[in-house]
C-alpha cells in the first residue's frame, strides 16, 4: 500500500537518494527535514504515514526526535536510518518506539521491504 | 559484487564461530572423560556440534555438516544414556573434532572445503552409533524431561520454538534479533529463552539464524506473522511443543534464570542488553599509540614547568600550568589504564587448549596425570598471550614426558600412581606470574653440575661456589639442554634455552625450583603490558639512553679505590659477588667494553647494576639522569633488529632516546667473552 512519507536526514544527498528509491516504488514523499527539531515541527504539520529518521543530526538527534514525535503521536511509524557501528543507538531508538531500521549504505530493496512491512502493519 | 562482499563478511563470522566451538569442544570433551555424568557438559558439547552442523550447512559445506551431524547424534546417544562415555569414544570424538578443525582451516585458506578423506573417522563414529540402537534424528535440541518448574503455566498457553533466519545480507544482526524479541514482547508474547543466549545474540555471536522459545496462547501462524513484520527476515520456522512436553533441557539453565525473575520479561530482557562492540586489535593499538603521544606531551609539559621555575615573573602562569599538567597527568593515567584493560585477555584463551594436549600426551607416554588449571581468569596483554603459548607448551610437554614418572615407578617410590601437573597464573604487583608445577622426578642438580663442567660452562671452583639453585639455572643455557642425553640427566627435555629466550624477549623472566624426587616448578614472570615501561635515563657521551627498570638491580656510585683488577679487567664487589664493570658506550658500539689494566679509570664510576640473561654486570655511564615512564616505539623496519637496542622513545624535551636491550647486550658479551 502506498503511503505518505517524510524523510529526515541532515545530508541532502541521502535525502535525495531515499526520495528516489521511495518515489520510484510509488510512495509519496510529503516532507523533508534536515534535523530533529524540524522533523518534529513538520510531523505535526503534515502527519505523514511514515518517517525515515537519520540518527546523527545537528540541532536535535534522531533518537530525541523519535521520542518527541512519539509523545505527540504514539502511533507514529518511524524507521531509523543507521550507519554501521551505531548498534547501541539503534537499540535506543527501538526502545523509544522506532518500528524498524535500515543500515547505510542503503540497498533499495531493503528500504522498500522495511517500509512495506512497517506500513503493512 | 555486493553479494560476494556480504558472503565474505559472513564467511568470517562463520569461521570465527566454528573456531570458538572447536576450542570449546576440545575443552569440554576432555572434561567429559573425567565427569561423564555431567549433563550440562553433555548439553554444551551437543550444542556445539549442533551449531557447527547448522552453520556449515547454511554455508554449503557438506562434508563438515555431515561430520558435525554424526557427532551430534552420538552426543544425543550419550545424553539419552544409550551410548557410554569411554576413553575410546572421547578419543574418536576428538579425532572428529580435529577433522572439523582441518576442514575449517582449509575453508579459511581456500574458501572451500579441503579435499579430505573422512571415511575412516566417519566409520569409527558410526561404529559407536551402531553399538546401541542408532538414535533417530531428533528435532534440534529437544529432549523430554520431567519438569517440575512449570506447573504455573496456564494450560491454554503453548510453547513454540521459533527459528528465525535472517537474510544473508542482513546488517546489525544483533539489533535485528533484539528487534524481533522486542516485537514479540510488545505483542504480549512471553519470551522464555533464546538460543544462543541473549548476550550472545546482542553481541552478534550467532550465524544467520537464532531460536526463540516463547509461551503464548496465540496460534502459531499469528506468532509467525509478528516476527515476519520485521524487515530482513528470510523465514521463520515454528515448532509447536505439546503442552505436556517440557521445555528443552539444554535451555534449562537459561530458563531458570529467566523464571527466577518476575514476569516482566520485557523489562528484564531490555535491561540485560549489554551494549558491546567488537573492536579491531589494530584500532586498540592505534589508541595505545595516541595515549603514548599524550604521555610524551605530559613529560614535555613537566619539562617546561621545570624551566619556568627559574624565572619569577611568570609564577602565576606557572601555577596554572602545574594545575593543568597535573590534570592531564591524571587523565592520561586513567586513559592508559582503560586502554590497557581493553587490550587484556584472560589467560583462559591459551590455558583452555592445554587439557586436551596434556591428556593426549599422557596417553601417548603411558602416564596418568591430573592436570589442574588455576587462575585462568588472570588477564594479560593480548600480544603477550601469543608470545607465551609456545614456551608453555614446551614446559607442559616436558612435565608430562620427563617430569612425571610412569605409574608403576611412582607406586614403587611410594607416590600415588597419578601424577599431578599444576598450571597456575596470578597477578603480583605489575606482573603476572605463571607457574608450571609437577610432582615428578625433580632435577638432579649434581648431574647438572657435571654436565656444566663437561661442557665448559663453568670451572670446578665456580661450580663449587654456586648454590644448587644457581646451578640449576644451567638448564636454560643453549647447548646445554639441546643435548638429547640431558633428558636422563635432568629429567628435562630439550629447548629450555628457547623458553628462556622467548620469555625474555617480552621483558619477562623465567626461573626454576626443583627438589629431587618431589617435583619441579617453573616460574614465568611477565609484565602486564609491553607498550609502556618505566626506564632509567642515563647519559653517555652526550646522548641519553633508556634502560628498562626491570633489568636494573641498583644504581651505584663506585669509587676507584673500591675496584680491583681481576684477570686484568676492572671489577667491583656487589653484594658479595664479582661485578665486572663495562663501559656502556663501547658495549653499544660492539667494542671491547672492559677496563683493562693500564687504562685510565675515572675516580668515580657511575654504575647501573643490571641483571639479565643470567649475567650480573655494572654498566658505567657518564650521568644518571632520572627515572621516567617511556613509550616504546619500534625502530622501524628499515633499521630492523639492532643488537643491544630494543627500540626508541621520545623524551619530554622532544629528543629521541634509544632503549637499551640489556639482555641482548650482555648476551653478546657472554658470547664474545666465552
Amino acid at each position: 500500500m502506498p503511503g505518505r512519507i517524510m524523510i529526515v536526514d541532515d545530508a541532502a544527498f541521502m535525502r535525495m537518494m531515499l526520495k528516489d528509491i521511495l518515489t520510484k516504488n510509488g510512495y509519496e514523499v510529503v516532507a523533508e527535514a534536515s534535523n530533529g527539531k524540524e522533523a518534529v515541527l513538520k510531523y505535526e504539520e503534515v502527519k505523514p504515514d511514515l518517517v525515515t529518521m537519520d540518527i546523527t543530526m545537528p540541532e536535535m538527534d534522531g533518537i530525541t526526535a523519535v521520542k518527541e514525535i512519539k509523545k505527540r503521536d504514539p502511533n507514529a511509524r518511524i524507521i531509523m536510518c543507521s550507519a554501521m557501528g551505531q548498534q547501541a543507538m539503534v537499540v535506543d531508538a527501538i526502545q523509544a518506539g522506532a518500528r524498524d531500521f535500515i543500515v547505510k549504505p542503503f540497498k533499495p530493496e531493503r528500504v522498500i521491504e522495511a517500509v512495506k512491512k512497517v506500513l503493512g502493519n | 559484487m555486493a553479494e560476494t562482499f556480504d558472503m565474505e563478511r559472513y564467511l568470517g563470522v562463520f569461521l570465527e564461530e566454528v573456531e570458538e566451538h572447536i576450542e570449546r569442544l576440545e575443552e569440554n570433551l576432555v572434561q567429559l572423560e573425567k565427569s561423564p555424568d555431567d549433563e550440562s557438559l553433555v548439553q554444551a558439547i551437543f550444542r556445539s556440534f549442533h551449531t557447527i552442523k547448522g552453520s556449515s550447512s547454511s554455508m554449503g559445506f557438506q562434508k563438515m555438516m555431515e561430520l558435525a551431524h554424526l557427532m551430534e547424534n552420538l552426543l544425543d546417544g550419550v545424553r539419552k544414556k544409550t551410548i557410554a562415555v569411554t576413553p575410546e569414544l572421547v578419543d574418536t570424538l576428538l579425532r572428529g573434532v580435529d577433522l572439523l578443525k582441518f576442514m575449517r582451516n582449509g575453508i579459511a585458506l581456500e574458501g572451500k572445503e579441503p579435499e579430505v578423506e573422512t571415511g575412516e573417522i566417519v566409520g569409527m563414529l558410526q561404529g559407536f552409533l551402531k553399538e546401541k540402537e542408532a538414535p533417530k534424528e531428533h528435532p534440534p535440541e529437544r529432549v523430554s524431561q520431567k519438569d517440575q518448574e512449570t506447573p504455573q503455566v496456564p494450560e491454554v498457553a503453548k510453547e513454540y520454538t521459533l527459528t528465525v533466519y535472517l537474510t544473508l545480507d542482513c546488517s546489525m544482526k544483533g539489533v535485528r534479533a533484539y528487534l524481533v524479541i522486542n516485537r514479540l514482547q510488545e505483542s504480549g508474547i512471553d519470551v522464555v529463552s533464546t538460543n544462543p543466549s541473549l548476550s550472545d545474540l546482542e553481541s552478534e555471536r550467532f550465524g544467520q539464524s537464532f531460536e526463540v522459545l516463547v509461551r503464548t496462547a496465540l496460534p502459531p501462524e499469528a506468532v509467525k506473522n509478528i516476527v515476519e513484520s520485521v524487515a530482513e527476515i528470510e523465514k521463520v520456522e515454528v515448532t509447536v511443543h505439546e503442552p505436556v512436553e517440557a521445555p528443552e533441557e539444554e535451555k534449562r539453565e537459561e530458563e531458570k534464570v529467566e523464571r527466577a525473575l518476575p514476569p516482566e520479561g520485557k523489562k528484564r530482557i531490555t535491561g540485560g542488553l549489554k551494549k558491546t562492540v567488537r573492536v579491531d586489535v589494530e584500532r586498540l593499538d592505534a589508541l595505545m599509540n595516541l595515549v603514548g603521544e599524550l604521555v610524551i606531551d605530559r613529560a614535555r609539559l613537566e619539562d617546561i614547568i621545570q624551566r619556568l621555575r627559574e624565572s619569577k615573573e611568570v609564577a602565576h602562569l606557572r601555577n596554572l600550568l602545574v594545575d593543568t599538567t597535573t590534570h592531564i597527568g591524571r587523565v592520561t593515567n586513567e586513559l592508559q589504564m582503560e586502554i590497557m584493560k581493553a587490550r587484556m585477555l584472560p589467560l583462559a584463551e591459551v590455558f583452555n587448549r592445554f587439557p586436551r594436549m596434556v591428556r593426549d600426551l599422557a596417553r601417548n607416554f603411558g602416564k596418568e596425570i591430573d592436570f589442574i588449571i588455576e587462575g585462568e581468569d588472570t588477564e594479560l596483554d593480548r600480544s603477550l598471550i601469543e608470545e607465551i603459548t609456545d614456551p608453555l607448551i614446551h614446559l607442559l610437554r616436558n612435565a608430562v614426558d620427563h617430569g612425571i614418572e610412569p605409574p608403576a615407578e611412582r607406586v614403587a617410590l611410594g607416590k600415588p600412581p597419578r601424577g599431578r601437573i599444576l598450571l597456575k597464573a596470578y597477578q603480583e604487583e605489575n606482573s603476572v606470574v605463571i607457574l608450571v608445577q609437577d610432582d615428578g622426578r625433580g632435577i638432579d642438580v649434581e648431574r647438572i653440575r657435571q654436565k656444566a663442567l663437561a661442557l665448559g660452562l663453568a670451572s670446578q671452583e665456580e661450580l663449587a661456589r654456586m648454590s644448587d639453585r644457581e646451578a640449576m639455572e644451567f638448564i636454560f643455557y643453549s647447548g646445554f639442554s639441546t643435548n638429547d642425553k640431558v633428558t636422563d640427566v635432568s629429567g628435562r627435555g630439550v629447548g629450555m634455552d628457547i623458553v628462556r629466550r622467548n620469555i625474555e624477549r617480552v621483558n619477562g623472566q623465567v626461573h626454576v625450583e626443583s627438589e629431587r624426587g618431589k617435583g619441579t616448578t617453573f616460574f614465568l614472570r611477565l609484565p602486564l603490558t609491553l607498550a609502556i615501561i618505566r626506564a632509567l635515563l642515563v647519559r653517555v657521551n652526550g646522548t641519553i639512553y633508556s634502560i628498562p627498570l626491570a633489568d636494573v638491580v641498583e644504581i651505584e656510585k663506585i669509587e676507584k679505590k673500591n675496584t680491583y683488577w681481576v684477570n686484568k679487567t676492572l671489577t667491583s664487589l656487589f653484594r658479595g659477588r664479582a661485578l665486572p664493570l663495562l663501559r656502556l658506550q663501547d658495549l653499544l658500539e660492539g667494542k671491547k667494553a672492559e677496563y683493562e689494566e693500564g687504562m685510565e679509570v675515572p675516580e668515580v664510576l657511575y654504575t647501573v647494576v643490571v641483571n639479565a640473561a643470567r649475567v650480573l654486570a655494572g654498566l658505567v655511564v657518564d650521568e644518571i639522569v632520572g627515572e621516567q615512564e617511556i613509550v616504546i616505539k619500534s625502530l622501524g623496519s628499515y633499521i630492523g633488529d639492532v643488537r643491544g637496542l630494543g627500540g626508541a622513545t621520545i623524551l619530554g624535551d622532544g629528543r629521541v632516546s634509544l632503549i637499551v636491550d640489556v639482555a641482548s647486550l650482555l648476551w653478546k658479551m657472554v658470547q664474545v667473552g666465552g
